[in-house]
């Protein structure tokens, strides 16, 4: 389960806090890919570069926890929340978003696709999740600078 | 509209059963646009032993012998208010097996003719005495069971054409077991025949290779990004019995497709969303029959 470092307050509108959650909600909702996703990316620490923050995503036990950044990674992902967005509302595909480097990807060939297979891993266990749905609707609201909708989190 | 009960894992490693409230909406204008919304327990209230079902701003309502639709997507971009009156009398097809597992239900209303609007981004569009078709599938779907289907209706161009069609084929997903078959076939009001199983011959011809294809939910693109399917480039049937005969073409057009998470395993269903052209002639009962008009056919599983 995501550990204490990746909770967030409800306020906090960071890419930190949407991801911490939403590891959460799929380590309560779907623990079995959460299990899958931790055993996929064992031992490996991977760099989030998104808009100005930096984040490190680490296993601990049987899941996946968030932590400050560290120089020992071996795959850093740098993009932006509007690249993000874009990917999830189908105005772009990682190709493209690669392509037109508004992502970048850095990392060994071989720590890079299992990076890639995690990162489809991890959007497996999204798409299944109840509570994914409104935690990006609100993630997608807070960039936009709207107040969260009625009842989302 | 979609109130679905899937299978979940517990966290105590029991099945356990969770309820999504989704809504899928597909139009086509110039090309395919669409979504799917999850709503929360809150935002969804379905009324019992009724067509009563409101999902945020979105509701489905039957009254007064007719259904009165409103849909509303999440950004605003589609719109929809119409009134559908049933001008056909429903056929209803209980216990369909299909594969290992609990049988699903299908009801379906032919024809209904429709009125009122639709918008598209800032296009409008005027419905007045549209044919239309409408149909409510309940039961345990399996989400990733072995099994397919190809279904789709057929609606003259003309409203004065008194035939309806609607074809059905489950299979599995290998296509190789055929579970059943049929073409329903609607003289104005009252079904006028039904070929099942095998007085049927079905057809497929080519593949259809899309330039692209709208995915809903859009995150599912990312995991499902594919555009080489096994829809067809054409599909044809033909039913044949005590002196009654019927047969159809359908040629693909363009197309969308809805795709879900299956129950068990990290795999995907595709229902690929097929527009065409359907052509259909016979005769039944010693009357001759023909549709020919624009038709959307849905190609499950693959």
């Amino acid at each position: 389960m995501a550990g204490p470092s990746s909770s967030s307050s409800v306020a906090d509108r960071s890419f930190r806090a949407f991801l911490g959650r939403s590891l959460e909600a799929i380590a309560l909702e779907v623990p079995s890919l959460e299990r899958a996703l931790a055993a996929s990316l064992a031992g490996t620490l991977v760099r989030l570069c998104v808009d100005d923050e930096r984040m490190v995503v680490a296993t601990r036990r049987d899941g996946l926890v968030l932590v400050d950044d560290r120089p020992d990674v071996v795959v850093e992902l740098a993009t932006d929340s509007a690249t993000l967005l874009d990917l999830t509302s189908g105005e772009t595909s990682f190709l493209r978003a690669a392509l037109d480097e508004r992502m970048v990807v850095r990392g060994a060939p071989d720590e890079v696709v299992r990076f890639y297979d995690s990162l489809i891993l991890y959007l497996q266990a999204a798409v299944r999740s109840p509570s994914l749905p409104g935690l990006l609707e609100a993630f997608d609201r807070s960039r936009r600078g709207l107040a969260p909708a009625d009842g989302g989190p | 509209m979609v109130d679905d009960v899937r299978e979940e894992a517990s966290s105590a490693g029991r099945d356990a059963y969770v309820e999504h409230a989704r809504l899928t909406l597909l139009v086509r204008e110039h090309e395919w646009l669409g979504e799917v919304q999850t709503f929360a327990p809150h935002d969804v209230a379905i009324g019992g032993g009724r067509v009563d079902l409101r999902f945020g701003p979105s509701t489905v309502r039957f009254a007064d012998g007719r259904y009165a639709i409103r849909a509303r997507s999440a950004d605003g971009a589609i719109e929809a208010d119409v009134e559908l009156v049933p001008v056909a009398m429903p056929s209803i097809v209980n216990n369909v097996q299909y594969g290992s597992g609990p049988p699903i239900n299908w009801l379906v209303v032919p024809r209904l003719i429709a009125s009122g609007r639709i918008r598209v981004g800032s296009s409008v569009h005027r419905i007045d005495g549209a044919l239309a078709y409408h149909d409510h599938n309940w039961g345990h779907f399996g989400w990733g069971r072995d099994f397919a289907w190809e279904w789709g209706y057929g609606l003259p161009a003309e409203a004065s054409n008194p035939w309806s069609l609607v074809f059905v084929r489950l299979s599995d997903r290998a296509h190789t077991r055929c579970m059943m078959q049929g073409v329903f076939l609607w003289r104005g009001a009252r079904e006028a025949r039904v070929f099942w199983d095998r007085e049927m011959r079905v057809g497929q011809r080519g593949l259809r290779r899309f330039a692209r294809l709208c995915k809903v939910p859009a995150i599912m693109g990312l995991i499902h990004p594919d555009l080489a399917t096994d829809v067809p480039d054409e599909l044809s049937f033909e039913g044949q019995g005590e002196g009654d005969f019927v047969r159809g073409r359908f040629v693909t057009g363009d197309g969308a497709q809805v795709i879900l998470p299956n129950d068990r395993g990290l795999g995907v269903t595709v229902i690929n969303e097929v527009a065409g052209r359907l052509e259909v002639e016979g005769r039944v009962r010693g009357e001759e029959l023909r549709i020919d008009g624009r038709a959307v056919f849905e190609f499950l599983g693959r």
